[in-house]
């Protein structure tokens, strides 16, 4: 184990703190994965990191979550060592891009630096990736080698599942997302969406929401009208077609219903209760229970899963039907694991898996986390979900919802309090829509 | 007298904690971090466009005037409240530094005067747009009236109880500028300001912007001589509703 100095709690304490979480480890058995060592032969060096200068925190996952993980892990109790994970080079927000695919906001104001984020607020980026997990050792092998740590947060946000639409063979499953991506995990996805908008020439661009909860609620309805708006601007003769499981839009229905109606009548298509059963990649058509769409292009967005991290390192519920992971709900530890967090879009709790629920949460957890480090316990609170979405181009129209959670006491049964949902779009929440971005990117890579 | 503002603000912020920290050595439990107040505050006497003293007897219920103070390029906003504010009130900025609110001045001390820049994620009061205004009926975010909105995320300050938080997700309360009224003269001056590791965050989180607007130098000098306070309406091209 790496020397360590620590000046709060002493190395007495922090050595009684490792015991009582080795103790905790050992009772849930066989799920902390003793092969973790054959990943690299036994061989795999130590990642190249200064050697920690207080209890070490292991951040993975550079997007909304871990990023403001990271910054208030160090708010919270500045002697830890908090290292962040990611192996991207940059940043790009998905909040935001809707905007940006219409050409109201640039690339420049989407991108970051993970290097300004770890100088501003005094942490570490290294870039690798979490491959896996000895939760007993407390050791993390990445990418870049191996890490031990006190505490690890996993914040590794989602992935897709495909066979929520009845593709089941891995290489349709790629001709789908490779042909169609849903541009909901950035950059790349993103950057082909855009493309595919400025080179769109006629006929149907297709989008879908998913079933269940998945990521940003709002993100296809606002992007259905960013779309329509951009194909009336550049006088495309195109209609966005949107597919949606449920009666109505899952959030903000009243603000998006009356946008489609009042501004994108001729150019947008709203098909709710539609379900997907199935798509025809070589004749470009979806299947739906009513008929049969054939698209030009499209942005498919299947039902979405927590990262398969999760799942790989063994924390996924296995009742999940979006292979969330398991752990206390109010406490978001692993069950019976007190140095094992999930935080961000991977959580199982029904929050909007949304940058804003994930930042606000963050700072939540990265408290809960300081204070056991101390022996000590918060009380739980609720993530707040603070949610713009344009409906209107130019000029630039937003209408907002801004939520928090509350619990029947248990952690399982959840629902939505002190709600603000403005669904009369208005110049003013436009504005206020952009410069919300502006403060988290603030939040998360300045001071 | 250095205009360096960042060394000013570390070096002040080192030595508060030095001074906690030495505190706690010695009682052998934490006693209490003072929030920090500014070096050496300019003492601003606040004029309107025309350079005529803003006197405090003339200003109405609920009037509200924006005028960049302690430095050249952080907005301020003066209320005359139409309440008697909240006296002897504790709190914390955004640090868990604690102060007392000092209240305010004038008539019934009912002038305050805050910073125009929220504490939650430094959206501002900018000569383009105000995302924050003094709002005096209930808000799309909140029921309460009589109360500063910022429209970015939604945080809402109470300006007579030193700007506590009542709702959103601002961790801590509007920075206080605090005030002082000449009964001589009726003049309005601003004489300092607390929990000014908020400044350093605004400038490091804006100095491109800064820098453009003010230019190289002049952007993060404190304010010199007479002050100029206008309504929110002409200091800002657009002043959100929210």
């Amino acid at each position: 184990m790496t020397e360590r100095k620590t000046n709060g709690i002493g190395r007495r304490g922090f050595l009684k703190l490792g015991a009582a979480g080795v103790a905790g480890a050992a009772t849930i058995g066989g799920k902390a994965k003793p092969a973790a060592a054959a990943v690299a032969g036994g061989t795999m060096m130590a990642a190249p990191l200064p050697a920690a200068k207080g209890p070490r925190v292991v951040v993975v996952g550079g997007g909304w979550s871990g990023l403001t993980m990271a910054k208030y892990l160090k708010k919270a109790k500045p002697d830890f060592d908090v290292v962040l994970l990611e192996p991207s080079s940059v940043f790009f927000s998905c909040p935001l891009s809707n905007l940006w695919l219409h050409g109201v906001v640039e690339t420049d104001m989407l991108i970051h630096s993970y290097v300004d984020a770890a100088r501003n607020n005094g942490y570490i980026w290294l870039q690798a990736a979490l491959v896996d997990l000895d939760r007993e050792k407390r050791r993390a092998y990445t990418s870049l080698g191996t890490i031990d740590y006190d505490y690890i947060v996993l914040s590794p946000g989602i992935d897709y599942m495909y066979e929520s639409f009845g593709v089941e063979d891995p290489a349709e499953q790629y001709m789908v997302a490779q042909n169609w991506p849903a541009a909901f995990k950035p950059a790349s996805e993103h950057l082909t969406l855009k493309g595919k908008l400025e080179d769109f020439e006629e006929g149907v661009f297709l989008l879908t929401v998913p079933p269940g909860n998945y990521r940003c609620l709002p993100g296809p309805y606002e992007r259905a009208c960013m779309i329509a708006s951009y194909f009336q601007k550049e006088d495309i003769p195109g209609k966005v077609v949107l597919i949606d499981p449920n009666e109505k839009p899952t959030i903000k229905a009243e603000g998006f219903l009356a946008a489609f109606e009042e501004l994108y009548k001729d150019v947008l298509e709203y098909m709710p209760s539609t379900k997907i059963e199935g798509i025809d990649v070589g004749k470009k058509k979806v299947v739906t229970d009513f008929e049969e769409i054939e698209f030009a292009d499209a942005a498919i967005y299947p039902r979405v899963r927590a990262a398969r991290l999760i799942e790989n390192l063994g924390l996924a519920d296995p009742k999940s039907p979006q292979k969330e992971a398991a752990i206390d709900p109010l406490r978001y530890h692993v069950i019976g694991d007190e140095h094992t967090y999930v935080a961000g879009d991977a959580r199982p709790m029904p929050f909007s898996k949304s940058g804003n629920t994930a930042n606000s949460e963050a700072k939540i957890v990265a408290r809960m986390i300081a204070a056991h480090a101390e022996g000590k316990e918060v009380p739980w609170q609720s993530p707040e979900t603070i949610c713009y979405s344009a409906v209107s181009a130019d000029p630039l129209e937003s209408i907002m919802v801004d939520a928090k959670y509350k619990h029947d006491g248990t952690g399982q049964g959840w629902g939505f309090t002190d709600v603000v949902m403005i669904n009369d779009r208005s110049k003013d929440l436009g504005k206020a829509n952009i410069e919300w971005g502006k403060g988290l990117w603030r939040d998360m890579f300045e001071a | 007298m250095t205009h360096d503002l960042d060394r000013r603000l570390f070096l002040k912020a080192c030595a508060r904690t030095a001074i906690a920290t030495a505190a706690l050595g010695v009682a052998g439990r934490p006693g209490p971090v003072f929030a920090d107040i500014l070096d050496n505050p300019p003492r601003s006497r606040l004029v309107d466009a025309d350079g005529a003293p803003i006197r405090a007897s003339a200003l109405e219920d609920n009037q509200t005037l924006i005028f960049n103070y302690p430095y050249k390029a952080t907005p301020a906003l003066l209320i005359r409240l139409d309440r008697d504010p909240a006296e002897g009130v504790s709190t914390r900025d955004t640090e868990g530094h604690e102060y007392v609110w000092p209240g305010g001045v004038g008539p019934g001390n009912r002038i305050v005067a805050y910073a125009g820049i929220c504490p939650h994620a430094l959206s501002y009061i900018a000569h383009d747009t105000a995302f924050l205004h003094y709002a005096t009926g209930p808000t799309s975010f909140s029921d309460h009236d009589h109360v500063i909105v910022c429209c970015a995320h939604g945080s809402v300050y109470d300006p007579a109880e030193g700007a506590r938080v009542v709702a959103g997700p601002a961790p801590a309360p509007l920075a206080a500028i605090t005030l002082e009224h000449d009964p001589q003269t009726d003049e309005i001056y601003a004489t300092g300001a607390i929990g000014t590791e908020l400044f350093v965050r605004f400038y490091k989180a804006y100095k491109r912007e800064l820098r453009k607007e003010y230019g190289r130098k002049a952007y993060k000098k404190l304010a010199e001589g007479d002050v100029v306070a206008l309504a929110p309406e002409a200091y800002s091209e657009d002043v959100l509703d929210c």
